[in-house]
């Protein structure tokens, strides 16, 4: 069987069942008795248990057969958790998420020593608690006591024949205790069983007859009047039965030699241990019904193919932009309004899409109670993780990018953020420190919010810092705000070892975590306060690819402006331009703002100066900076779809991607966050 | 063509069997991710065959099964479960499942199994 085609799904939902692992082990570490929270711990070892079996998978099938094995006297109430064996479990759930991980990178689980080693672990704290385990001794013959031969005269006198029956059940058979439970509802139909070899409780705990060729073999002894053909015919219906054998026994003599002198047979013992658990885990297993959350009604789709809709109904709402265009030109009612129509169905799907590709931000978050349990652990600090808003929706393609930044910034709070207990005690705070993780919209953004109530950052330090690194003059040092000094820590090189313990320790890598924000068209900031906390603040568009834009013309080149970063659009009469410093600004309600000519900046072709004209402004502001770019003519507001455009040709990253626009002109998108 | 439906609460688990039916000719009528939409699945399709797993969220295989039963006593139901479910699997043949496989599926011997119901 080709398996190669199951590996997503198989990896999709490895997943989904790791973070459920992962959610419920930190409930388990809250409440160690929750039966309903062992369960779904149980479960998920055993649907993992059997996916990975069947992909072929040993290391996790072995690790997470021992895991369930370790559960089940959990379950039972024969054993509570303790925190050892939480930590033990916590540690299998690292090892199974490194063996996925593996398993998505090269589409096989790594040879893992550290998987017998867990496994050893297992069986150790397993075998501490639950040695009452014995061997079941069987004797090797069928003997007849004083009973079974009245039975056996007393089914002769009524004209049965006593005929053995030899079963010999698929070595491969993974249940033959099932199997035997099966020939013996066959075999009481057809009459009176007088004698099992071995005995029923010996076949349900694993114990079974063996030949040279079969593992699973059992004997009957049967009174019966059917005939011997349909006897065989019908066990031979059951699946897995290799092979049936039909003896008449005409003497009780006769029978007793028949059975016990087959030399070859010899009892074994086929896995008592993991027998002997079934039962009981189907006792838990029946109470786990109604506790598991309901199934989302969803459908799983690649998300290529989304990507490909969401690139096809781009092309609808550029070429559906035309139409509209094109009736408008010729002026015809009825066409208007049919192009109306399907303007407003556009729209309809496109909202739709868009919303396809959004998903709950909690796919994010829900790694952290784990981040902040084990980090906290280890720094010895009591921390209390709030998280909100997980049920905010965001872009699937910034799920995929964020996670990184976040996880660097809340280690940031925990290390350096959050004082020690006996330090917070001493500043009268509570000993145990808080960190809020939280998302919410604003208008078509997202703000995801790190905070914490530990020391907080000293912005005299910064500048300090910043001066002795030569970012800033002492000059510029005086009249910067409180925020653009913050702004400094997320310059590359800034953060260095020394800073680190200077400065909270903020600042490490803070640079990578402003940049990977940019690319995703987002904005990241800093507020602090000393002794009272820090808190970064991440804005991400909420969905992406599909963005309103407002259609600027300068020479002969047009470019589109992200509607959401523009404040108003002004003309303004040359002469008002100011110079301070050599840069260019306008003074917009008592406000002076930078001027940007955007001819100038991007070195556009065929574009000639009219100093007489009025400047016509567009007014942009990106995170209570603004900033006047001066263009030559507005075309008007319009949706675009956002196209990728090689990085490498756009110089200063002023460029953020390109769009085609409804005459099939192309536009380039500036990007507003670099040319502030 | 002979009408199945797939109960398994692992989607992964579904569409192993889905294969393995189909690629032999079999129709699949109906998934179904726990007992209580196997039930409905049931009635409304009213499939040949069912393969129902046996550990499921809300309501396991063998409940669903014992339902099926009660709506159907001719129902064809085929139980699968994983290794070490041997009461569960018992009980399941008690209340009236017609056969088991035990993952992981061999293909062989899940068709081996339904051919035997079936044809």
């Amino acid at each position: 069987m080709n398996l190669e085609q199951y590996l997503g799904l198989f990896i999709d939902e490895s997943k989904e069942n790791l973070q459920i692992l992962n959610d419920n082990l930190l409930k388990l570490e809250k409440a160690p008795a929750s039966t309903e929270i062992l369960n779904e711990i149980f479960r998920v070892a055993h649907t993992f248990k059997g996916m990975s079996r069947t992909m072929g998978f040993n290391n996790i099938a072995d690790l997470t057969h021992n895991m369930e094995n370790l559960l089940e006297p959990l379950r039972s109430g024969k054993k509570q958790a303790d925190g050892k064996i939480v930590d033990i479990l916590f540690s299998c759930l690292d090892k199974l998420e490194n063996l996925v991980d593996s398993v998505i990178e090269k589409g096989t689980e790594n040879k893992d020593n550290l998987v017998n080693e867990l496994v050893e672990k297992l069986k150790a704290v397993i075998n501490s608690e639950s040695s009452e385990q014995s061997n079941i001794s069987v004797g090797q013959k069928m003997e007849f006591n004083e009973y079974d031969r009245a039975v056996i005269d007393e089914a002769l006198s009524q004209g049965l024949i006593p005929k053995e029956i030899t079963v010999s059940i698929a070595n491969e058979c993974v249940l033959p205790g099932v199997r035997s439970y099966m020939v013996n509802s066959v075999l009481e139909n057809m009459g009176e069983i007088i004698k099992y070899c071995p005995t029923v409780e010996e076949i349900e705990s694993g114990v079974f007859l063996q030949t040279n060729d079969s593992q699973y073999v059992i004997k009957v002894l049967l009174a019966t009047k059917e005939d011997t053909e349909e006897i065989k015919n019908k066990l031979l219906d059951i699946s897995e039965i290799a092979n049936v054998e039909v003896i008449n026994v005409s003497s009780l003599a006769q029978k007793a030699e028949n059975l016990s002198e087959d030399a070859s047979s010899k009892i074994i013992t086929v896995e008592e241990t993991e027998a002997n658990e079934e039962n009981k885990k189907e006792d838990g297993a029946q109470v786990q019904k109604g506790i598991s959350k309901v199934a989302n009604q969803t459908i799983r789709v690649n998300s290529g193919r989304l990507d490909i809709l969401m690139n096809l109904v781009g092309e609808l709402v550029i070429n559906k932009t035309r139409v509209f265009q094109l009736s408008r030109d010729l002026a015809n009612h009825d066409l208007i309004n049919a192009a109306g129509f399907m303007e407003n169905i556009t729209g309809e799907i496109q909202e739709i899409v868009m919303k396809l590709r959004l998903v709950p931000i909690d796919q994010v978050f829900n790694r952290f109670p784990r981040l902040v349990r084990d980090i906290s652990k280890s720094l010895n600090k009591d921390v209390n993780l709030v998280i909100k808003g997980k049920e905010i929706e965001i872009d699937r393609a910034v799920i995929d990018e964020i996670g990184d930044p976040l996880v660097h910034l809340i280690r940031n709070s925990l290390d350096h953020g959050l004082e020690t207990p006996e330090d917070r005690i001493k500043k009268d705070k509570p000993a145990k420190g808080t960190i809020e993780l939280s998302a919410l919209s604003e208008g078509d953004n997202i703000l995801i919010r790190i905070s914490d109530d530990g020391r907080g950052i000293d912005p005299e330090k910064i500048k300090k810092k910043a001066i002795d690194k030569g970012f800033i003059t002492q000059e510029t040092a005086r009249s910067m705000s409180e925020n653009e000094i913050f702004d400094l820590i997320f310059k590359a090189g800034f953060s260095t070892v020394e800073v680190a313990t200077d400065l909270s320790g903020r600042g490490v890598g803070m640079d990578v975590v402003k940049s990977k924000v940019s690319t995703l068209g987002g904005t990241a900031s800093i507020s602090s306060k000393v002794d009272k906390g820090t808190t970064v603040t991440i804005t991400l568009p909420s969905t992406m690819a599909i963005i309103q834009a407002l259609l600027v013309k300068t020479g002969n080149e047009t470019y589109a402006l992200p509607l959401n970063y523009i404040n108003e659009v002004i003309d303004i009469p040359a002469a008002q331009v100011k110079k301070i410093q050599n840069r260019e600004v306008i003074t917009v309600r008592d406000k002076t703002i930078p001027l940007m000519r955007v001819a100038e900046l991007l070195e556009t072709p065929d574009y000639e100066e009219d100093s007489e004209k009025p400047l016509t402004v567009v007014i942009v502001r990106s995170h209570d900076r603004y900033c006047g770019l001066s263009v030559s003519e507005l075309i008007g507001q319009q949706e675009i779809v956002i196209k990728p455009i090689n990085k490498k040709l756009c110089s200063e990253n002023f460029i953020s991607g390109a769009t085609t626009l409804g005459n099939g002109d192309v536009a380039f998108i500036l990007n507003i966050n670099t040319l502030i | 063509m002979t009408k199945v439906l797939i109960v398994d609460d692992a989607a992964f688990m579904r569409m192993i069997l889905k294969d393995i039916l189909s690629k032999a000719g079999y129709e699949i009528v109906g998934e179904a991710a726990n007992g209580n939409e196997a039930l409905d699945h049931y009635n409304k399709s009213k499939p040949d065959l069912v393969t129902m797993d046996i550990t499921m969220p809300e309501c396991d295989g063998v409940t669903a099964l014992k339902n099926i039963m009660a709506s159907n006593p001719a129902a064809n139901v085929i139980m699968c479960s994983a290794m070490g479910q041997q009461a569960m699997v018992i009980e399941s043949i008690q209340a009236g499942a017609k056969d088991f496989i035990v993952k992981p599926f061999q293909p062989q011997r899940v068709l081996e199994a339904v051919k035997k119901l079936v044809g």
